[in-house]
């Protein structure tokens, strides 16, 4: 299909535990379009995040995952690890749920992003990195100097921003939001998200939106899939989910909006 | 009946860092705390709202200023009275819980050492009724920190601080780890539990939201300082600060791309972090209506209406 960027087709996840096997996604499909930011929503424990780490191919033994999700014509269930090195961070990126622990502490700023640059974009001009550095600092409103600071000298904002930047740096076709903003105060927040929308239309990227909040995935999404215990229950346009929720669950969600 | 209220604090002032290198978190709050009616302190990340809280129940001391508590001061309390009646819910309950400790040596460890029970029939009997008061039931007893989920260590810490029969507990950011639908569950756990305890209770959180199901009090903290305190209903119905009236737009209906309030969103993030406060009103670089006065003078905390007040020099002038 054209537009279509990720086509997900009853996706099944086993996690096993002390070899109990336990079914957390349960036939799961759905289509991400070009340009088009899709948010999963439900609870604690509904399976968003495990959906995020299959797409980014992190599921790994003795965890299991069936059916496909295709990428570029390729299954990446199914594709080996070189390939999918190559696809990781390049074409696919992730902006982890808590920021403290994605960035490495004992290396600045800069070292991230310098290894995005050396690994997976070739560049390996110091001069070129550091100037690429400062703009992508630059495009989340982030100071220049970000670049010199360990990670636990900077704010739980302007962290969480470090990880847009550092996810967006590739300019990848899908970036996968798996719960950004939560714990952050709502100013804060609203900043973050302003400035997230923004560099996504910038590059021209797609997105999945995880999350359990409701003003987020309002202001961000275009199209909602709501889960509930592994199992999509519901999906449509934003609009629609918020004005006619037709699951029981959906409507509980949607009434705790404080309009 | 004691005069003072339970809790009591002048001029508190606490400051980070070392001597090159100086933060300040609180600057000069006076605030207190009613017997039996809930405060709650609300402001965004830094605004120092958490030190605050935790100078109420004698976790951090200040380097200026008094706290009194339960009609004595603070600094001649001994540790062991101070627990039991003041207690403290952290932040992250995943930091908080030992991962290898039962819950019932978790909840019967503060019983022993600081009430001096020795009953073992009568710990167990507290034990329970406690854990089923957080909504747990007994089964988890046997069962370890580590395996707990996110929400049920939170009920877990509830359980362990009223435990103790405290007169005063803070609740730091009970929610932020919890999704929507449990959020209002879980305040209203807390509130339940202040209630039949007869406990007072200061709530520190940033989310407006869930403020008015747990206090009555709301205080407002902006950069180390509260810039508008009164009754929730009338904070939260008629707010004067520009930076109260800003905050409480911040809501799902409201948000949309282009919109003016996400303009001032971009703009406030923009400036917020190349700042630092030295005169004047501490909001007027942010404020869309400071003048020469506020960038010079600093307005003082007054009443503006009854019981409501405010430090600022247009109260009310403001709107989105």
């Amino acid at each position: 299909m054209i537009g279509t960027v990720l086509q997900v087709e009853d996706l099944n996840i086993y996690y096993s535990t002390f070899g109990k096997s336990k079914r957390v996604v349960e036939d799961v499909s759905f289509t991400l379009k070009r340009g088009e930011i899709l948010g999963i929503i439900g609870e604690s424990g509904a399976g968003k995040s495990t959906i995020g780490k299959a797409i980014m191919g992190l599921i790994e033994p003795p965890d299991r995952a069936e059916g496909s999700i295709i990428f570029n014509g390729k299954n990446i269930l199914t594709m080996d690890r070189y390939l999918l090195d190559r696809i990781r961070w390049k074409k696919i990126s992730m902006i982890f749920q808590a920021s403290m622990n994605s960035l490495n502490p004992v290396q600045k700023i800069e070292d991230d992003f310098y290894s995005i640059f050396r690994d997976k974009m070739n560049i390996r001009d110091k001069r070129k990195m550091e100037k690429m550095t400062d703009e992508l600092l630059l495009s989340v409103s982030l100071p220049a100097y970000v670049k010199y600071r360990f990670p636990h000298e900077l704010s739980g904002g302007m962290r969480q921003r470090t990880v847009i930047a550092l996810a967006l740096t590739t300019s990848p076709d899908i970036v996968i939001a798996d719960e950004p903003t939560t714990a952050l105060d709502v100013i804060t927040e609203y900043f973050v998200l302003s400035i997230l929308k923004e560099r996504l239309r910038q590059s021209g990227s797609s997105m999945i939106f995880i999350t359990h909040d409701l003003m987020a995935i309002m202001y961000m999404a275009n199209r909602v899939l709501v889960m509930e215990k592994g199992r999509v229950v519901e999906s449509g346009a934003l609009e629609k989910i918020i004005n006619e929720p037709e699951n029981l669950y959906t409507k509980m969600l949607v009434s705790t909006i404080d309009r | 009946m004691n005069e003072l209220p339970l809790v009591y604090m002048k001029d508190i002032r606490k400051y980070f860092g070392n001597r090159r290198n100086i933060v300040t978190a609180v600057d000069g709050v006076s605030m207190s705390v009613e017997r039996g009616k809930n405060a709650a302190i609300v402001g965004e990340t830094g605004s120092g709202k958490t030190t605050l809280g935790r100078i109420s129940c004698g976790l951090e001391y200040p380097n200026h200023g008094t706290v009194m508590l339960d009609g004595e001061n603070l600094k001649s309390m001994k540790n062991r009275e101070l627990w039991k009646t003041a207690q403290y819910i952290h932040q992250d309950p995943y930091g908080a819980v030992d991962p290898l400790e039962t819950v019932q040596k978790i909840l019967q460890q503060p019983l022993r050492n600081l009430l001096g029970l020795n009953d073992q029939e009568m710990i167990d009997e507290r034990i329970r009724h406690y854990l089923s008061l957080a909504g747990l039931d007994e089964s988890y007893v046997s069962k370890r920190g580590g395996e707990l989920s996110g929400g049920e260590k939170q009920r877990l810490l509830i359980a362990r601080a009223f435990i103790m029969g405290p007169k005063y507990v803070v609740v730091d950011e009970p929610t932020t780890m919890i999704d929507f639908i449990h959020r209002n569950e879980v305040v209203e756990t807390i509130r339940e539990i202040g209630k039949s305890n007869d406990t007072t209770i200061t709530l520190i959180t940033h989310d407006l939201g869930i403020v008015g199901k747990l206090s009555q009090i709301v205080h407002i903290m902006f950069r180390g300082a509260i810039i508008e305190s009164g009754p929730v209903d009338e904070v939260m119905v008629r707010p004067y600060h520009p930076y109260t009236i800003f905050l409480a737009s911040i809501k799902p209906s409201n948000v949309s791309e282009g919109g003016k309030i996400t303009e001032m969103v971009k703009g406030y993030g923009r400036l917020r972090q190349s700042f630092t406060f030295s005169r004047g009103c501490r909001y007027a670089h942010l404020c869309p209506l400071a003048d020469d006065r506020c960038r010079s003078e600093t307005p003082a905390f007054e009443e503006y209406t009854s019981e409501h007040f405010v430090a600022c020099f247009k109260p009310g002038e403001f709107s989105v």
